[in-house]
């Protein structure tokens, strides 16, 4: 945990102070080499467990039960917001308005 | 990208099947492990890399964030009671909705840190997530409301979804998805190692 916080927060600081002034392109070229890398071995690693593999069903529908409540419970917290969301950014548009007249 | 990604896992899964044997399935760690914080670092640098949406957060201010931050609270509430409901560890059900629609990142990270079944859940969580964000964001903007059609898309509403809540939504709401989006893709690396933790 610590240490993938670290490798994210170093990078952060490093895009963000441009410490290495390396070509962005390049970055996230290596980035998604990475990932292809990883999921390559995700892929192996399901593929060499036939437990797991024999398991895809019940994993697919788990996983549409938790994408569906996830998407429910922060629709209705939003939804719960939406009009004090909406007031507050007309606010802040006005303000900003204003600012720009004087 | 998308189905650069699915073939990767596709491909995977054929050469664990069939040709790998056990033994360079385990030397495997020895390369993944180097190639997760090698991408961690590589996130890291273009998240730093990402001015501009600190520049737009400023002109829109502060106030916006709570857009992500409710998004946020409600997908990982979401998720813990469906994983209530289907029998799954709080911290697993909590560190999977922590992938915010981001599949890729969500599954290779749980998978590393925790284990594969736990990761292959995580990434087929927020595929689905994401299809389900194309099917609903326009019959929530029409019957819901214009900033809840933002949430379903969670990380994704600064890239992959960012087209479908605008045509539904409108122009002005790019601006706000954009950025909600972009502040929930930051919290993902952070918040999936930190809820998988937990005991």
């Amino acid at each position: 945990m610590t240490k993938v916080l670290i490798a994210v927060a170093l990078g952060v600081l490093v895009g963000h102070f441009n410490i290495m002034s390396v070509n962005p392109k390049k970055i996230s070229k290596l980035t998604s080499l990475c990932l292809f890398i990883m999921l390559l071995a995700m892929g192996a690693q399901l593929g060499a467990n036939d437990k797991l593999l024999g398991d895809l069903g019940r994993l697919g529908w788990q996983a549409l039960v938790l994408a569906f409540a996830s998407i429910v419970g922060s629709v209705l917290l939003v939804r719960l917001a939406e009009n004090h969301i909406s007031k507050q950014l007309e606010q802040s548009k006005q303000k900003a308005k204003r600012a720009i007249g004087h | 990208m998308t189905w650069i990604i699915l073939g990767s896992v596709g491909i995977g899964l054929a050469l664990g099947h069939w040709l790998l044997p056990e033994q360079i399935v385990q030397y495997l760690d020895t390369v993944t492990t180097t190639a997760l914080y090698l991408m961690l670092f590589g996130i890291g640098i273009d998240l730093g890399r990402q001015k501009e949406v600190w520049v737009r957060l400023w002109n829109m201010g502060w106030k916006v964030l709570w857009l992500p931050i409710l998004i946020a609270t409600g997908s990982l509430a979401g998720a813990a009671v469906a994983g209530l409901l289907i029998g799954l560890p709080f911290n697993e059900s909590t560190a999977i909705g922590a992938g915010f629609g981001w599949y890729s990142l969500s599954g290779v990270l749980i998978a590393e840190i925790y284990n594969v079944e736990t990761g292959a859940l995580a990434f087929i969580t927020n595929v689905a997530r994401e299809l389900l964000t194309f099917l609903l964001v326009p019959l929530v903007a029409r019957y819901i409301g214009r900033f809840s059609a933002v949430a379903p898309g969670g990380a994704t509403a600064m890239d992959t979804t960012l087209p479908v809540i605008t045509k539904a939504t409108g122009s002005d709401m790019a601006v706000i998805a954009f950025i909600s989006g972009s502040v929930l893709t930051t919290l993902v690396p952070i918040l999936v190692p930190f809820f998988i933790q937990l005991k």
